[in-house]
């Protein structure tokens, strides 16, 4: 937090570079591969025209990186990882050493297309963000995670062992299929679900009982 | 193509004007979102000179026209997989863009349009996929559960019934004996109401002018009365033999049942496995044919028995009087309706009770195939728990089923109670009034408790079906999900492989869009040993699975001695390769059993042969039963290195051509790993070896090594020729040595 400030994080840096220091977690454990550790508030993130992001930390500035919440589902605000962006090398990082990481191997390995495997920075305590950086990073996710929030229930029927759905989303409306909801629906908690359809598309309902009734009733008859 | 609709009209008009001279739309795709992510409607259009987007990213960039870039400015396209859905990324010059989004449902469409743009940026010939399944039914319009099968709405009711009957088919004559012996009974049944009516009306009240004397009358109660026993006997009798019989009828049928279904379910592909949690699968072969069963034992019967019953009172009431026969049927209008009403929750209902049934016992599963886990850490708290959590949600959902039905039943006894209300009353004045008798009213309302007690029944009936329909619905998916393709009609019978592997451009994905290996190519010659390098995740089991034809590709080419896996006989196929795996399963019978199970026609010289070549003969007679000592559940009474001997001993047996050994000696000691070593050292010896590992030393006397990353090969080579390279597989031999120095040193410290 901020009793923290840039010290701590400038030691593990340090021992990044292969300096004195070895890297040691919260418990004391020595860490295998450690990443920049940094309070949200000293956080200032600028989107970038190809979708990743530029991250300015007290410690270094990363250029392309993909941020991902640690704890999307019951603690958004926990803390987020920064992967640095396959397609170029990510800050002044990296240097060719260790497992791949930005710097490809030579011949075209430059288009690698997913979020990252190494990470570069971990962010801790997001409530503290600045509104600005809230609002990019929201917009980031927006565009790395399509889960839709149900609003209303239109139709439900169970036939043949699926459930056909009719539903009305944040995004707008939606027909999708489960197949068994042994499989399909996630209850995140007592009255908040995550349904995943037969494609892999994914449906929230942040509360059940916030529905009206008749999408409550719908919901009650199957699951 | 690509596309799951048309063009729309406006859209098209717009995209004619656009188009220069000589210019051609190549492909086109919608994608269902649009702009700021919600769901909608966005087009890529790509021609021979550009790529365009309408509708999407246009708006948010500039507010005018399309996005568009020329063909010649683009180096590749390729998807990103995102949660719940992906971009198209665009590659040129100036850097990465990203094009369109699209939800899940699109993803194996996109992932084809990237590589068919990536391949015109190329200046490749345009390939794509011409065989993407439909996610909707193209007859009825609906979304398909899964575009592999049927359209579930398309099956016809009836022909499901038609399906459910043709288990009885091979008992046809049994079955239609047992319908006549049933309908006997019926017609049986149906006399004793008129006998009562006769004993009131003739032998104990008699009216009119002439009553008959008391000892003809007494004789008269004595004939009905014998005539009531003998009726009485007989129908015992035909119940009696008639039970027996269809106790063995459905035994029969839900026998056949289970084996068709147990063996459809061996055949399926591994995906199918992959979807689905054990306990279900389990739950489908056993409680779902028994629900079919009991439907088939009881239901049918039932249903066919009382159908003719109603029947035949219904015209007998009708004969007796019309007109209180209207007045009675009354309520039944409202019966029906209540039950078809009823047939809709219940249905979703026991669906829900079902899945929470599911669910406990996949938890039970968990909690006791995963007891050492739970005790080494001391969770059983917790796990009780958990157990006590969805154990309550099933008695809730039960409870919700079971209490519709209890509402059910004293709503149905009411309707009957007020039909036979309105008989006593129309009766009861005819009787005053001299146009009915006593013995006539007795009649009826008998005739009426019998006309009504099957209909209030007929719910159960529809219970049964609810039941048994949901439970068939379950058992034809299952039977009807495309099986492996054992033997396709050119199926190459190859008994005797030789061995040489080839991988043309391998590509394939558990998940649509997210690649597990990518465009994979290389050859392997008969005999040769490789070893396969790489982290976790990074593709290595999933290469060996494809070689396993476990999985199909998804694109290039798998061939083996120059004939593609595909064609080639299963049989055949898997004859000629041997597995071992880290964690090797053991089937919970005898070492002798499990050994031979690779080739169970196998003499006990051969299983010595294999168990010594396997270095597991000594540790295995040193076992009070010696060869026949059970191994336990999943071979639990074994130790890690002892299980992994037996099953080489189980591959030695089966002598393939091609052996594949994935992490075979990762989860042992270094004592049992040297054992385990020569022993697969001997396995080896002329066959074609992948080899996959994470102890590099293991693969010292492989001929060539190949390193996977996330999905792709990067480097192959002979040990020392990568080494030489000084690349991935260098650093990853130098981590390990450094690794074991490290634990060298302490170990010397702690000395």
């Amino acid at each position: 937090m901020a009793e923290g400030e840039a010290q701590p994080h400038a030691g593990t840096v340090m021992a990044k570079h292969g300096k004195k220091r070895a890297p040691h977690g919260p418990s004391g454990l020595e860490q295998p591969d450690p990443a920049i550790s940094v309070d949200a508030a000293q956080v200032r993130l600028v989107p970038n025209a190809d979708g990743t992001l530029k991250l300015v930390t007290p410690a270094k500035t990363f250029k392309r990186v993909r941020i991902r919440l640690g704890r999307p589902l019951y603690e958004p605000d926990d803390f987020a990882t920064v992967f640095a962006d396959g397609g170029a090398p990510a800050g002044h990082w990296g240097g060719g050493k260790g497992w791949g990481g930005g710097r490809g191997h030579g011949h075209g390995r430059g288009g690698r297309l997913n979020f990252g495997t190494h990470e570069v920075a971990l962010i801790t305590n997001l409530t503290a963000l600045s509104a600005e950086a809230k609002q990019i990073l929201d917009d980031h996710r927006l565009h790395h995670d399509f889960t839709c929030k149900i609003l209303k229930v239109n139709s439900l029927a169970h036939q043949f062992g699926a459930a056909f759905w009719e539903v009305e989303t944040d995004k707008g409306m939606r027909q999708f299929v489960i197949r068994g909801t042994t499989e399909h629906v996630r209850w995140l908690d007592d009255d908040r679900l995550l349904i995943t359809d037969v494609h892999g598309n994914r449906f929230e309902i942040p509360s059940l009982n916030g529905l009206d009734r008749r999408s409550q009733y719908q919901i009650h008859l199957i699951l | 193509m690509l596309a799951t609709k048309p063009l729309p009209p406006d859209l098209e008009s717009r995209l004619n004007g656009s188009l220069d001279k000589g210019e051609e739309v190549l492909f086109r795709i919608d994608s269902d979102l649009a702009t700021d992510l919600k769901f909608g409607e966005s087009w890529l259009i790509v021609t021979n000179r550009r790529v365009l987007v309408y509708l999407t990213v246009e708006r948010r960039r500039n507010g005018k026209g399309p996005v568009e870039f020329s063909l010649k400015a683009v180096r590749s396209a390729d998807v990103m997989p995102v949660v719940g859905g992906g971009v198209l990324l665009l590659r040129t010059k100036s850097g990465m863009t990203p094009l369109i989004y699209y939800s899940n449902s699109l993803s194996a469409r996109f992932a084809e349009a990237a590589k068919g743009i990536s391949q015109l940026a190329k200046g490749k010939e345009l390939l794509l996929a011409s065989d993407l399944k439909p996610d909707r039914c193209p007859r009825c319009g609906r979304l398909l559960v899964d575009p592999n099968e049927r359209c579930p709405f398309c099956v016809r009711y009836l022909q499901a019934i038609g399906r459910i009957l043709r288990y009885l088919k091979p008992y046809a004559w049994f079955t239609v004996a047992t319908v006549l012996l049933a309908a006997a009974i019926t017609g049986v049944m149906l006399l004793p109401p008129k006998i009562t009516r006769i004993i009131v009306d003739q032998a104990l009240t008699p009216q009119g002018p002439v009553i008959p004397p008391v000892d003809e009358r007494i004789f008269l109660l004595l004939k009905m009365v014998m005539a009531l026993l003998a009726i009485n006997v007989t129908s015992t009798l035909i119940s009696i033999y008639n039970g027996t019989q269809l106790s063995w009828l459905g035994g029969r049928v839900g026998r056949d049942i289970r084996a068709d279904v147990f063996q459809a379910v061996e055949k399926l592909g591994m995906k199918f496995f992959d979807r689905r949690h054990v306990g279900n699968i389990m739950a489908r072969i056993m409680n779902d044919s028994s629900t079919l069963q009991n439907f088939l034992i009881d239901g049918f019967p039932f249903l066919a028995q009382n159908a003719l019953m109603l029947g035949g009172i219904v015209i007998l009431l009708w004969v007796r009087s019309w007109e209180l026969t209207l007045l009675v049927m009354l309520p039944v209008p409202l019966m029906i309706l209540g039950q078809f009403v009823f047939w809709k929750y219940v249905r979703g209902l026991s669906h829900k009770a079902w899945n929470q049934y599911a669910l406990l016992n996949n938890r039970l599963h968990e909690a006791v195939s995963g007891v050492r886990v739970v005790k080494a850490f001391s969770q059983e708290s917790r796990e009780v728990t958990r157990f006590e959590r969805q154990n309550d949600r099933w008695f809730t959902a039960q409870y919700s089923v079971d209490k519709f039905w209890g509402i059910f039943f004293p709503g149905m006894s009411f309707f009957v109670t007020s039909g036979s209300l309105i008989a006593w009353w129309y009766a009861g004045n005819g009787i005053i009034g001299g146009t009915w008798t006593v013995g006539q009213l007795m009649e009826y309302t008998q005739y009426l408790w019998m006309f009504y007690g099957p209909l209030q029944w007929f719910s159960q009936i529809n219970n049964w079906m609810t039941r048994a329909f949901v439970g068939a619905e379950r058992i034809f998916e299952t039977i009807d999900t495309v099986p492996e393709a054992y033997d396709p009609s050119d199926a190459v019978a190859m008994p005797e492989l030789k061995g040489s592997i080839e991988f043309k451009d391998v590509t394939f994905s558990y998940e649509k869009g997210k690649p597990a290996l990518k465009d994979i190519s290389f050859k392997v010659k008969a005999g040769e040993m490789i070893g396969l390098v790489g982290k976790s995740g990074s593709g290595k089991s999933t290469l060996l699975s494809m070689l396993c034809r476990f999985y199909a590709v998804d694109e290039g080419e798998i061939l083996i001695d120059g004939v593609p896996i595909q064609k080639i006989r299963l049989a055949d196929l898997r004859q000629n390769i041997g597995l071992v795996l880290q964690d090797p399963f053991l089937f919970g019978s005898s070492i002798y059993e499990n050994i031979s199970y690779s080739r169970p026609d196998a003499n006990s010289a051969d299983i010595i042969e294999a168990a010594r070549a396997a270095n597991a003969h000594e540790f295995i007679l040193q076992k009070n039963d010696a060869y026949d000592t059970r191994v336990g559940e999943r071979g639990n009474r074994l130790s890690g290195g002892e299980k992994q001997r037996i099953s080489i001993a189980r591959a030695i047996l089966h002598n393939p051509r091609i052996l594949i050994l994935d992490e075979a000696t990762s989860s042992v000691d270094s004592e049992t790993e040297s054992k385990i070593q020569q022993a697969l050292d001997r396995l080896v010896r002329n066959r074609t070896t992948f080899v996959a590992a994470h102890r590099l030393s293991t693969l010292r006397n492989a001929d060539r090594i190949f390193v996977m990353e996330e999905g792709k090969l990067i480097e192959t080579g002979s040990h020392q020729q990568l080494m030489d390279k000084e690349g991935m597989y260098f650093r990853l031999v130098k981590a390990q040595e450094e690794a074991w120095r490290k634990a060298k040193r302490n170990l010397t410290l702690a000395q």
